[in-house]
């Protein structure tokens, strides 16, 4: 006889608001179904209100931790619009960002992981060391979350000579922690006991339910944007792709803690190879684009991030298409919590990095009638057809 | 490992020594140079050209008519508690009149109590 046990939206558990309802048998996890539509805010629509220049900010504020990888993608999404190709210079600080945020975002989601399996000691750590970082970001670019780095042709601020010693020092600093964070996830029998053999993913599901990330390399599938279609400067770069082989917690923890060495060695390559010359080409706020359409991916912290854009040759793009690597996660997760307990449900779940509000595309919020409802696909694809014929109404009675 | 009185050695430090956080109101933790922080408009140097008005991501700037200026022109009025301090009107304001200041300390009981510098120098 199976039970219904309802986890989430809100739940001590679980940071973002998702919903799961679970068919337990005992302690035993028999069948899954994920309910996402709690926080959808409307991004892909004000984006096609704000002008190419704009979107990137915009975009940034997809999400808080990512939100370079977000702003990044935007631009390279619209520089592939106009045809333009930023400078050298510009293309190594934009990767040093991607790189900087990337340890940030995996410190953090370490941190995390730890206090959901109840060791809130390092949790403090691997958070103070993050402090760091965000210390960079700030001299970098003037914020320490939003940092707005990227413009289209480039970047909109020079890293100087100082900065890079400072980054260079950071990087042996942070070495030595990513070794004895390593060690202790290995060494330790409680972080073992919650982590080894829970949620494992095997290499063909991997890639059967399209996981991205560090998700899809801690089983063994070969996926990253670095390593398929490598942008920016990540050819050129010592990057080499990390692979687990277990698939279960533990591997994703160790993968995360890998990938952080890896991103340093980036970081000290960029530190000395960076070339002189402009960082930015200028760009007119109001600029017209050719029409086009283009695609933009890169590999954010959490796995391949995907921007689509559409010109119809005005000053703000006609579509745009947003897929956060949470979306993609949200199936492989279901596949690694059944046959599980109920007690490795945090662990599992976080295990996958996830950031729900990215990723929230569907639910309808009525701000004038105070209302809440999910639709249909066919329902929202005639509301879609009537706002756009309302919308080119509109434009064409202004000509 | 550390010997078992290190913990005593460093309690009793503690228990006299000053606190390791900062307190916050009277002592301040100082913004690094180039940060994004509270508006400031130097009146005299702005045209009104609106090009702020224009660039802003966050519809956060209304160009208000300055009356204390002859003969009248307008002049931007930044609402800071919708401003998502891109400084992308900093960037592009042709006299240089708009700045962001290195203050963080963007509080009150009200969002309008949250308001830009505006200078006359």
């Amino acid at each position: 006889m199976t039970f219904n046990l309802y986890f989430g939206p809100f739940h001590p558990a679980l940071k973002e608001p998702i919903n799961f309802t679970f068919e337990v048998e005992g302690e035993q996890i028999v069948n899954v179904k994920p309910a996402l539509g709690y926080n959808h805010r409307g991004l892909e629509k004000l984006l096609e209100t704000k002008t190419w220049l704009q979107s990137g900010f915009v975009a940034e504020h997809i999400c808080g931790i990512c939100s370079g990888s977000h702003n990044g993608c935007c631009y390279q999404g619209v520089e592939r619009v106009f045809g333009i190709e930023p400078p050298k210079r510009g293309l190594y600080i934009r990767t040093l960002v991607w790189e900087l945020e990337r340890i940030h975002s995996h410190l953090l989601w370490l941190g995390v992981m730890l206090h959901e399996a109840g060791f809130d000691t390092l949790f403090m750590y691997t958070w103070r060391d993050r402090e760091l970082t965000l210390d960079l970001f700030e001299e970098m670019s003037g914020r320490r979350v939003v940092y707005s780095m990227n413009t289209v042709g480039g970047v909109r601020r020079d890293v100087t000579d100082s900065f890079l010693q400072k980054l260079k020092k950071y990087c042996d600093y942070l070495e030595e922690r990513t070794k004895f964070y390593k060690k202790l996830v290995l060494e330790d029998s409680t972080i073992l006991a919650r982590f080894q053999n829970v949620g494992v993913l095997s290499k063909n599901d991997a890639i059967s339910l399209s996981a991205v990330g560090p998700v899809a390399r801690a089983s063994g599938a070969k996926r990253d944007v670095r390593y398929e279609e490598p942008y920016a400067v990540y050819d050129e770069s010592p990057y080499q792709i990390v692979l687990g082989e277990e698939g279960d917690a533990l591997a994703k923890t160790i993968v995360r803690i890998d990938e952080m060495k890896v991103s340093l060695d980036i970081l000290r390559w960029i530190a000395d190879n960076i070339p002189s010359g402009d960082y930015r080409i200028k760009f007119s706020p109001m600029t017209k684009a050719p029409e086009n359409e283009a695609i933009s991916r890169i590999e954010a912290p959490r796995g391949e991030l995907f921007y689509y854009f559409k010109s119809e040759g005005g000053t703000t793009p006609s579509r745009v298409k947003v897929r956060t690597p949470t979306f993609a996660n949200v199936l492989p997760v279901v596949k690694m919590l059944e046959g599980q307990y109920i007690a490795d449900i945090p662990v599992i779940v976080a295990s996958i990095d996830p950031c729900i509000a990215c990723c929230e595309r569907i639910t309808i919020i009525d701000k004038g009638k105070e209302g809440v409802k999910m639709i249909t696909a066919d329902q929202l694809r005639s509301y879609a057809k009537k706002w756009y014929e309302e919308k080119y109404k509109v434009e064409r009675g202004r000509k | 490992m550390k010997k078992w009185g290190y913990t005593y050695k460093e309690a009793l430090k503690r228990l006299f020594g000053k606190p390791y956080t900062i307190h916050y109101p009277f002592t301040d933790i100082k913004a690094f140079e180039g940060y994004r922080g509270k508006i400031s408009l130097n009146v005299n140097k702005c045209t009104g050209c609106s090009l702020c008005f224009r660039v802003c991501p966050a519809s956060a700037i209304e160009m208000v008519p300055d009356e204390r200026v002859k003969p009248a022109k307008r002049r931007p009025h930044f609402k800071l508690a919708d401003c998502c301090y891109c400084a992308l009107c900093a960037e592009y304001c042709p006299t240089g009149a708009i700045k962001l200041t290195t203050d963080y300390h963007l509080y009150g009981f009200d969002k309008r109590d949250v308001s830009a510098e505006v200078k006359s120098e």
